[in-house]
């Protein structure tokens, strides 16, 4: 029965962790790309403002 | 008319109802289902290792549609689709497998054995971690998309033989009878209920992790688009006020970019 417990808790953590392991690698390349785009942003803007009239 | 719905707004009310959803079906899985009188708890992996496999059906079928129509229209958003399909189909086909696996070793007394049921769930998963290590290979991304979406088509042959293999072949893996449409059910209403409930939470949580993912895509597009930009403009960096007060021209990432003769 314990053996059987032990089964069932390693296939709930483990279902648990993959969804979670991916949903953190999705957020952690969403928030570098959210970031070098602002950068872009940013710089295009301090660009742009000298050549304005 | 019904009004568009924001895909930020969308993926907040996804996740409110995948956590509420899968509280509720623990609560289900662990205090409401009897335990099965001959597999005892190890039974209970039932209400997650089905729900996976239907979902990966899903995902794959998602992939092939998304395939079809990127080669009949062209239009990137079917690609990105069927990408993000993919990708969470071998989420959740991986899922299936380790379930599977940790499920087997109580009641058959192995991990593995290489029977019909798995050996064509695992071809299916290596077909579409392929389909993904192709994708992530390919230097000329439009070809990339084609031939991806090729994969996606044929690579689809193996999910009735992933579903039928029970029937066709003698298999250790038991007949998928969850319904008797022909009299009395085979399983108590509670398991029935729950069994089905895990499918609709995983089914919101399938269609949340598209939508991160294919915001994902997009942002990498526009970075791209952003990045091409920006390698235009940095030849005029050179003449510009701040270059010609001695001031060092910097790059997007804030590096220091080389002028002629500086």
């Amino acid at each position: 029965m314990h053996g059987g417990l032990a089964y069932l808790g390693v296939a709930f953590l483990a279902i648990w962790a993959a969804i979670s392991g991916y949903l953190v690698v999705l957020s952690r390349r969403q928030r570098s790309i959210d970031r070098r785009l602002k950068d872009l942003q940013v710089q295009a803007a301090r660009q742009e403002l000298p050549s304005s009239p | 008319m019904m009004p568009r719905l924001n895909p930020e707004t969308a993926i907040r009310r996804l996740t409110a109802f995948v956590v509420v959803g899968m509280a509720l079906g623990l609560v289900g899985i662990f205090f409401w289902v009897p335990t099965d009188a001959f597999q005892g708890l190890p039974q209970r992996i039932f209400y997650v290792h089905v729900p996976t496999a239907l979902i990966a059906y899903l995902a794959f079928g998602v992939v092939l549609i998304g395939s079809l129509a990127y080669l009949k229209t062209g239009r990137h958003v079917w690609d990105a689709v069927a990408h993000a399909s993919a990708e969470v189909g071998v989420l959740f086909t991986g899922c299936n497998l380790l379930t599977g696996m940790l499920w087997g070793r109580p009641i058959w007394g192995t991990y593995w054995t290489w029977d019909a049921r798995l050996t064509s769930t695992f071809v299916m998963f290596l077909i579409y971690v392929g389909y993904l290590l192709f994708r992530s290979m390919a230097t000329d991304p439009g070809r990339g998309a084609r031939v991806a979406a090729v994969i996606g088509i044929v690579g689809f042959i193996d999910v009735p033989l992933v579903h039928y293999s029970v029937d066709w072949w003698r298999t250790l893996h038991p007949i998928m009878a969850i319904i008797n449409l022909k009299g009395p059910q085979n399983l108590p209403a509670s398991m029935l209920i729950t069994m089905f409930w895990m499918t609709f939470v995983l089914a919101g949580l399938y269609a949340l992790l598209i939508l991160l993912r294919m915001r994902l895509d997009a942002a990498q597009e526009a970075l791209a688009v952003a990045e091409a930009a920006a390698a235009d403009r940095r030849p005029s960096i050179a003449a510009a006020p701040g270059a010609a007060l001695g001031q060092p021209a910097v790059s997007p990432v804030g590096a220091p970019i080389a002028t002629p003769g500086a």
